[in-house]
């Protein structure tokens, strides 16, 4: 399941409604980014654009990849659009499996999907002035690590 | 007329929509070329950077021809999570 909301996203219900009904899975992970303050930059917020049309489609065929990959029982991806305060949750991704490393390797890709491939563009409010933030480099190489 | 949508930096200097005639059928990049020659902000934010685009909602390359009923999304890197 996806959902992209301007509301936010309470990682303790969506976990607990995540672990309800999971049925032969034996692992469940679950992933909660968190906007940083980022220190002397005195970050107060991030800014999350997206494309309706093309960002709910890319979610969805990269959970169609991730099933492909690895037998998975159930994934939830949540993710914010709007402004988030520092310390809110940004993006909450489960998956669940009938084995750990299926589950945890999932959540990781879809993770690396999301910070790279996914199409939602990242604005950085801070208290002098405002600036729009692309990946580092790091996040590239971690989204190599699938291809 | 075709129909552009900007996102992210870029729907900073060009707003989020634009419309423009586009005579006949031209590839994507001359377009896009087209608009930064009118835009010194948009055309360095271009030039900086890998741009993606859309044509009517699916991803295509900069060699993709387009034409005047088409709709073009104009995208920055992704940043999401």
């Amino acid at each position: 399941m996806i959902s992209l909301s301007p509301e936010p996203i309470d990682a303790a219900a969506l976990q607990a409604g995540f672990l309800a009904g999971l049925g032969d899975a034996g692992a469940a992970v679950s992933f909660t980014g968190i906007v940083r303050g980022e220190g002397a930059r005195n970050v107060e917020a991030l800014y999350l654009d997206h494309a309706p049309p093309l960002t709910g489609p890319a979610i969805e065929k990269a959970l169609e990849t991730a099933a492909a990959k690895w037998p998975l029982i159930k994934t939830l991806i949540v993710h914010r659009i709007g402004r988030v305060e520092v310390g809110a949750p940004i993006v909450f991704v489960a998956t669940a499996a009938a084995h750990r490393r299926a589950a945890f390797e999932a959540c990781e890709f879809l993770m690396d999907f999301l910070k790279t491939d996914a199409p939602f563009w990242k604005k950085q409010i801070c208290r002098g002035g405002e600036e729009w933030i692309e990946p580092r480099s790091e996040d590239y190489a971690d989204r190599e690590r699938w291809r | 007329m075709a129909k552009l949508v900007f996102y992210g930096r870029f729907a900073d200097f060009m707003g989020r929509e634009r419309s423009i005639t586009i005579d006949g059928e031209k590839r994507l990049d001359a377009v896009i070329e087209e608009l930064a020659l009118a835009n010194g902000a948009f055309a360095d934010a271009v030039k900086a950077r890998a741009v993606k685009f859309a044509i009517n909602d699916e991803m295509a390359p900069n060699a993709a021809i387009v034409a005047d009923s088409d709709e073009i999304a104009v995208l920055p890197p992704f940043s999401g999570g």
